[in-house]
């Protein structure tokens, strides 16, 4: 067994209450995982693949009725949270993150988003620089499914989609659950369970040419003293640990065991911009989804619950939510804008279900959310100033045991592109730091690593 | 100068930056010239009087007027928010709205692209007479046709030409209410005139009386949402206070209005960064220069005509405040906290409007022409000896300021330098 | 899988299980660790992006984690002969090697990296495999291949071509291979083959020249001298040194030296409570870091000044990040030079933000962390770490209404003996830097008190941070520190009895030629010691380093 010197000692946390924030020593254990688990995602071979996917939901929320006050694990949930209680051990919140428009315009409900997603905020769409983050990592793990990614929207537009490669050409969405089951458990379904293997000869490659390394073992140890005769062997161990890992990667693949192809879905009824149908419609699709990731189908997903002026209202109400956001007045007796509240709360409960509907569905030891890592998040804060600074970000998932969820981190004001930074580096793509401008960062949220 | 060697600079220097509460603010010996105190306003907003919580008379949006417009059946019809997307349509066929992207590839290529000529070039801005060229060959009305939205789309719509729709000013009220905050810019009394909060009687601000029973408006001024919101940070006014012998009571300052070219940034605690460096915008003619007195830490400058950017979100215009005046109080944690009141230009109002565009205004609820059409109609300022209309209204805007440093660029120290001399 | 050496064993050989562990001794005054000499040093995270920019050019991007680097008594240099690569390491040396090597291999870089390619001259492109492992083994691996690597870099890439079905495929493959060698990984010495016994070869010797000087590996000119065998003629050598020394990359060796010697690394992980010192950022941390490191190198290079100066300079270097900070603005938004004026009492570098806030809690200043830094890189002092059973709650009871000021509450420290011995130490001088708050922001009172700077450094009196610097500029353990400092780095490892002699002239040519930084360096870099092997030890000396970790003090 290692020492395992506790990295704790090094964090340096602000003891008076105020909102600190923390920061660790760059978190060498993510890597470290003795079981080899830890590699899934990039190695794979013999182990669950650790898949990603985002969740999106517009105009965002009230922050003094969403901002839990407690930072870390057990964190409180004031109202407008309240609907994630039962999953609330899956589900870590991150508050206070910015998108820093760093002198540019704020174009209402396109900066947020852009910010949130590229890590920098433009003015213009020409100017929008790099892949959205989802991008990112399904360019580093997407080629091992049949599908690079599946983008996903619950309102019938294909256009409802914020994954893009630049401002020019955004991935189209499947618009309904009925698309996504043609698409996916179609007539040309890919049944991982019967796959032929063939073993990738990069491997094989990466794997020989490790071997020529450890030839030199014996001419270098020569050369040395005894003590440095040990820390050399050491090396080599880890180079005979790598060359076992890549031999892995050349076997095939345990069974995807909890695939079953289901039925064809019924398409739900009803006027879709209704708050309550869109639930259902979002239900239905989940529990697709759910599938398509147990059947390998995919490992990289974009669910957009609604648009970022969402368009979403209740039947009989005059206004819809975004309207609401800016025309609604704050109750005086409450305190704030009753619908607006109404459709946040709305869309905690649809993200609740979400991640209880991909919780349900068993796979390896545990269940999908256990080989899974969901990033949600809006595209404003508040939305009646189109305010992006403290965007809500929700992580779900354990990435294959990398991540610890039901934590609350308070991000005092740092760039929002510390959390696509995050998420690129825990699915496995090589980066140390991402974002532009007033968001570049290379610190990643090391409180909810493992 | 006032009592110039009555206090030694070093004690000065104690005084002027007095020790916070909470002992957050350096109270070293500071940098940057003797006797000057610079600002950055970091929230600047009309104000006016009503209660934001109330629904007393509110002024329609553009939507809501439309409705008002059609047979019952049909606007019963397209009342459902669900229905937005085809009011929005029905509206703007209507009216004969139009807005076309410049550039392909806007909103992820879901913009309709206006046909360009060939001689303009691919993300540059067009000329007017481009503009006027683009707009005939897409088939905008004559002479019809503007730059709106950032310079990136060309448009005809009730923001850019608000004479010619004058439907939309229909259900239109002016605000109500008799108390409001602002000054007695012309030193009477008259019929049209506020009283202010503390029961002073003369208050010009007509401005408000044009645009303070929309909803937007009142919400801007409830100082629960100012505290949250930091406007024209990209843009940041400025105000030097220089030539202060005693910051609790001076005869005579030199007071300047500056924009920067730097934005202002949030510090740590999501309030703005103070002590930041701000060089200024080289443009000569957002320097505008005073002089004030401070009486029990009170600054008031005398008017002066000032020009000033807001930028903020999709708006992007020059302010010009004729007859300027800005009351505003030292406060004991180093910050600035007053108003600036005077005559707004017509022009430079309207523009700001305008550039908010159809689809913003909309979404706030605020109808374009019927704001033009009022602020004409209570201008109270600066008459034109031409036409003899008034071209400015009577306005109050507050603010909040903390302390800054001001960087000359080298136009601006040349230029002083030569008026010192 | 076969039975291999125990984890177990070796991490606890090795000492080291890869983080950042300050090692240092239990009891004041006892030396520093015994780290066994050692002819193997892992290249730092700043090495090896210095040495892809140089090699493959600066637009080559290097992302990925890199194996945290080890501070030893302070040194990561010193570290760089502790340690090793374990596996999670190593995944990620192979990771950044072939992000590199993909880049390389594009249409824009490919002509000038490889430059050639299969063709009818070459049918299976051997010949330019053969030709691109040469020269760019040279560069890597710092030394000439051996023709038996030659050979097997050639196979290997003919091989993994056919299993690929590509030339440059292969390729590729075998130049990610180099660069997770261990001879590109680690400086290992080589034993020259004739000359006087136990010094290196004149590679080994340009590795280290280059290491020492510029913090990257050797560049074609040096390289060529050591081919020539220049280098192990005391005139070669010099010119190669004058040279290096004369040159502009001076300055980034001497930063690499500055950042080590003074850890400025660990500001990365510098974090402020937003609400008490909202003025403070991630910026504001990186700025202050590279604020120190001009302010360093345009006192001593630019100016060729002597660094006794350091503590009492006035000239800083600023930039608008800063300007909140110390509360002055800042004309250019780039980097420029900003003069307090005489009688401010910002002066020396102990007045820096790096420092002042790099050693302070989140939310309040700790005098003792200060002293405690101060004393153990500046003045190469040890100070032990506090008992288990300590009580803080007074000292961090910050609203205390009659002890008012942080002294008042520390006080508490040098009533009690035990606690006495070693605050005193660290007290004395940290009390004195109390003006500046947890972020470095200078003021005056604390809770309305003005602010006791009064304190003893060695006996001798001070108030405030300019008089305790040039106090500092006037002590000989000062110069003293700075000189077995820069010899520890270079050497990359502690000092023994045997060394001392050396260290003793060091000490006499640093203050008889006016404190010179640059001659300090060019007198080691001519040292034929510097060049020396390590000296066998006797069996059943000490084979493990004893590590403390040493917590930080929560007073």
């Amino acid at each position: 067994m290692k020492d395992r010197i506790s990295r704790r000692g090094f964090i340096l946390r602000g003891v008076l209450g105020g909102a600190a924030v923390t920061v660790g020593i760059p978190i060498l254990d993510a890597f470290l995982d003795e079981n080899g688990a830890a590699f899934a995602a990039t190695l794979g071979g013999g182990s669950l693949p650790v898949r990603f996917g985002t969740w999106f939901w517009g105009c965002g929320m009230i922050p003094e009725r969403w901002v839990p006050q407690k930072a870390g694990a057990n964190y409180d949930l004031p109202p407008q949270l309240e609907p994630i209680r039962a999953v609330q051990q899956h589900v870590s919140v991150l508050s206070g993150f910015d998108v820093m428009l760093d002198g540019k315009a704020n174009l209402p409900h396109i900066s947020g988003n852009t910010g949130v997603r590229t890590g920098e905020a433009v003015d213009t769409w020409q100017a929008i620089k790099a892949p959205t983050f989802d991008i990112l990592i399904s360019d580093a793990i997407g080629s091992g499914s049949y599908f690079r990614a599946l983008d996903l929207s619950l309102d019938g537009n294909p256009q409802t989609s914020y994954s893009f490669r630049n401002g020019s050409s955004i991935n189209a969405s499947v618009p309904s659950p009925v698309e996504l089951y043609e698409k996916v458990f179609g007539a040309d379904f890919h049944d991982p369970n019967k796959a032929d293997f063939k073993p990738d000869p990069k491997f094989m490659v990466r794997k020989s040419v490790l071997s020529g390394v450890a030839e030199q073992r014996r001419a270098l140890l020569a050369k040395v003293g005894s003590a440095d005769r040990i820390r050399l062997d050491q090396y080599f161990t880890s180079v005979r640990e790598m060359e076992d890992k890549l031999a892995l990667q050349l076997q095939k693949p345990p069974p995807a065991e909890a695939c079953v192809r289901p039925n064809a879905p019924v398409p739900i009824k009803g006027d879709i911009t209704d708050i309550g149908v869109r639930k259902a419609n979002h239900k239905l699709m989940t529990q697709l989804l759910g599938m398509a990731l147990a059947c390998n189908q995919t490992r990289v997903f974009n669910m957009n619950f609604d648009t970022a002026a969402a368009e979403l209202r209740r039947a009989g109400d005059t206004t819809g939510y975004h309207q609401s956001t800016h025309e609604e007045l704050v109750d005086r007796s409450l305190g704030y804008q009753p619908t607006v509240d109404r459709f946040a709360v709305g869309s905690m409960e649809a993200w609740a279900d979400f991640v209880q509907t991909l919780g349900d569905i068993k796979e390896g030891a545990g269940t999908l959310l256990d080989n899974l890592l969901v990033v949600a998040h809006s595209e404003v804060s508040f939305a009646k100033n189109h305010d992006v600074a403290g965007i809500p970000v929700m992580l779900a998932g354990r990435a294959g045991g990398r991540v610890k969820p039901g934590l609350h981190v308070k991000g005092s004001g740092e760039p929002i592109s510390r959390i696509g930074l995050t998420a690129q580096q825990i699915m496995g793509v090589p980066v140390d730091s991402w974002g532009g401008g007033a968001m570049r960062s290379n610190r990643s949220v090391s409180e909810i690593l493992v | 100068m006032g009592k110039a060697g009555l206090y030694p600079i070093a004690a000065l220097a104690m005084l002027v930056l007095p020790i916070g509460g909470a002992g957050l603010a350096a109270d070293a010996p500071t940098g940057g010239p003797p006797g000057t105190r610079a600002f950055v306003v970091n929230g600047l907003f009309f104000s006016g009087g009503g209660d934001p919580n109330s629904d007393s008379a509110q002024s329609p949006g553009s939507y809501d007027v439309y409705l008002s417009m059609l047979p019952p059946a049909e606007r019963a019809a397209l009342s459902s928010p669900g229905k937005r997307g085809e009011l929005k349509k029905r509206m703007w066929d209507h009216f004969g709205f139009r807005r076309l992207s410049l550039w392909p590839g806007d909103f992820g290529g879901r913009a309709q692209v206006a046909k360009l000529p060939p001689d303009v070039k691919l993300h540059q801005k067009p000329t007017p007479e481009q503009v006027r060229a683009i707009a005939a060959l897409n088939g905008f009305p004559k002479d019809r046709g503007s730059l709106a939205y950032q310079d990136q789309t060309i448009t005809y719509s009730g923001c850019t030409n608000p004479y010619d729709f004058p439907d939309l000013a229909k259900g239109y009220v002016p605000y109500q209410g008799k108390i409001s905050y602002g000054m007695n810019l012309d030193g009477k009394v008259g019929p049209h005139d506020f009283t202010g909060p503390d029961g002073k009687r003369g208050i010009d601000n007509q401005l408000w009386r044009a645009i303070g029973s929309y909803k937007q408006s009142q919400e801007m001024n409830d100082p629960a949402v100012q505290e949250k919101v930091m406007l024209s940070a990209r843009a940041p006014m400025l105000i030097e206070v220089s030539g202060i012998d005693d910051p609790r009571n001076d005869p005579d300052v030199t007071v300047r209005v500056l924009t920067g070219a730097d934005p202002l940034v949030r510090d740590g605690s999501g309030k703005p960064l103070a002590r930041a460096s701000f060089t200024l915008d080289p443009d000569p003619s957002l320097v505008n220069v005073t002089h004030g007195h401070i009486v029990n830490g009170e600054l008031t400058t005398d008017p002066v005509d000032i020009r000033f950017v807001f930028r903020e979100q999709i708006i992007d215009n020059i302010r010009t405040v004729r007859g300027a005046v800005i009351k505003a109080t030292f406060k004991p944690d180093g910050s600035l906290d007053g108003g600036l009141f005077g005559y707004t230009t017509l022009a430079s109002y309207y523009d700001m409007i305008e550039h908010m565009t159809q689809d913003g205004a909309d979404n706030v609820g605020m109808s374009c022409v019927a704001i033009r059409l009022a602020i004409d109609k209570f201008a109270d300022g600066f008459r034109d000896p031409r036409t003899g209309r008034f071209t400015a209204i009577s306005s109050a805007m507050k603010f909040r300021a903390v302390p800054a440093f001001v960087i000359d660029s080298p136009v601006q120290t040349a230029s002083r330098a030569e008026s010192a001399q | 899988m076969k039975l291999r050496m125990s984890r177990m064993a070796l991490a606890a050989a090795a000492g080291a299980a890869g983080l950042s562990i300050l090692l240092s001794s239990a009891l004041p005054g006892k030396p520093n660790a015994v780290i066994p000499q050692s002819s193997v040093r892992r290249l730092t995270e700043a090495q090896y992006r210095n040495v892809i920019a140089d090699v493959f050019g600066s637009g080559v991007e290097v992302v990925g984690r890199f194996e945290p680097d080890l501070r030893v008594d302070g040194l990561t240099a010193v570290g760089s002969s502790a340690v090793s690569i374990t596996p999670g390491g190593l995944e990620q040396y192979d990771a950044i090697a072939r992000h590199i090597v993909a880049q390389l291999f594009a249409p824009e870089n490919r002509a000038k990296v490889v430059g050639c390619a299969p063709g009818a001259t070459d049918p299976d492109g051997a010949r330019c495999a053969a030709d691109v492992v040469t020269r760019i083994g040279l560069r890597l691996f710092r030394r000439p291949l051996a023709l038996g690597e030659v050979r097997a870099g050639v196979a290997q890439t003919l091989n993994s071509a056919g299993k690929l079905g590509n030339f440059d495929g292969g390729l590729a493959a075998t130049l990610v291979g180099m660069l997770t060698s261990p001879n590109f990984l680690f400086r290992i010495d080589t034993p020259a083959r004739s000359g006087p016994a136990g010094t290196i070869d004149g590679y080994s010797k340009a590795t280290r020249l280059s290491f020492l000087l510029w913090n990257t590996s050797p560049d074609d000119t040096l390289l060529a001298a050591a081919a020539s065998g220049a280098l192990d003629k005391p005139e070669g050598l010099r010119a190669q040194v004058d040279r290096m020394i004369a040159s502009p990359r001076f300055a980034d060796g001497a930063r690499a030296f500055f950042d080590d010697f003074l850890q400025l690394s660990d500001i990365d992980h510098l974090s402020k409570d937003a609400l008490i010192y909202p003025a403070f950022s991630t910026s504001v941390a990186a700025a202050a870091r590279e604020q120190t490191l001009r302010t360093i190198t345009d006192l001593l290079i630019d100016h060729k000044g002597d660094y006794r100066d350091l503590f009492t300079t006035r000239r800083f270097a600023m930039t608008r990040a800063l300007g909140p900070i110390y509360d002055i603005p800042v004309a250019k938004p780039g980097w420029s030079i900003y003069e307090f004026p005489a009688g401010d009492p910002r002066a020396g570098i102990l007045a820096q933000a790096s420092l002042l806030a790099l050693h302070a809690h989140p939310g309040r200043t700790s005098p003792t962390l200060r002293g405690k830094a101060i004393r153990e890189t500046l003045l190469c002092q040890k100070i032990p770490s506090p008992p288990a059973n300590v009580n803080f709650a007074v000292v961090q009871d910050v609203n205390n209404p009659t002890l008012k000021t942080t002294r008042q509450r520390l006080e508490a420290h040098l009533d009690d003996e035990e606690c006495a011995s070693c605050h005193k130490a660290t007290d004395g001088i940290g009390l004195g830097l109390e003006q500046f708050d947890g972020a470095g922001q200078f003021r005056r009172t604390e809770h309305d008190m003005p602010i006791d700077v009064t304190g003893k450094f060695d006996k001798a009196p001070f108030d405030g941070v300019a008089n305790l610097g040039q106090l500092f500029h006037d002590s000989p353990k000062v110069s003293a520190c700075l000189v077995s400092t820069v010899w520890r780095y270079g050497n990359g490892r502690n000092i023994q009895a045997e060394d001392q002699p050396v260290i003793d002239d060091l000490n006499r040519g640093f203050a008889a030629n006016g404190y010179r930084f640059m001659d300090l360096v060019r007198t080691i870099a001519l040292d034929p010691g510097f060049y020396a092997l390590p000296r066998a030890r006797p069996a059943g000396a000490i084979t493990t380093a004893s590590a403390t970790i040493s917590k930080r003090s929560a007073s």
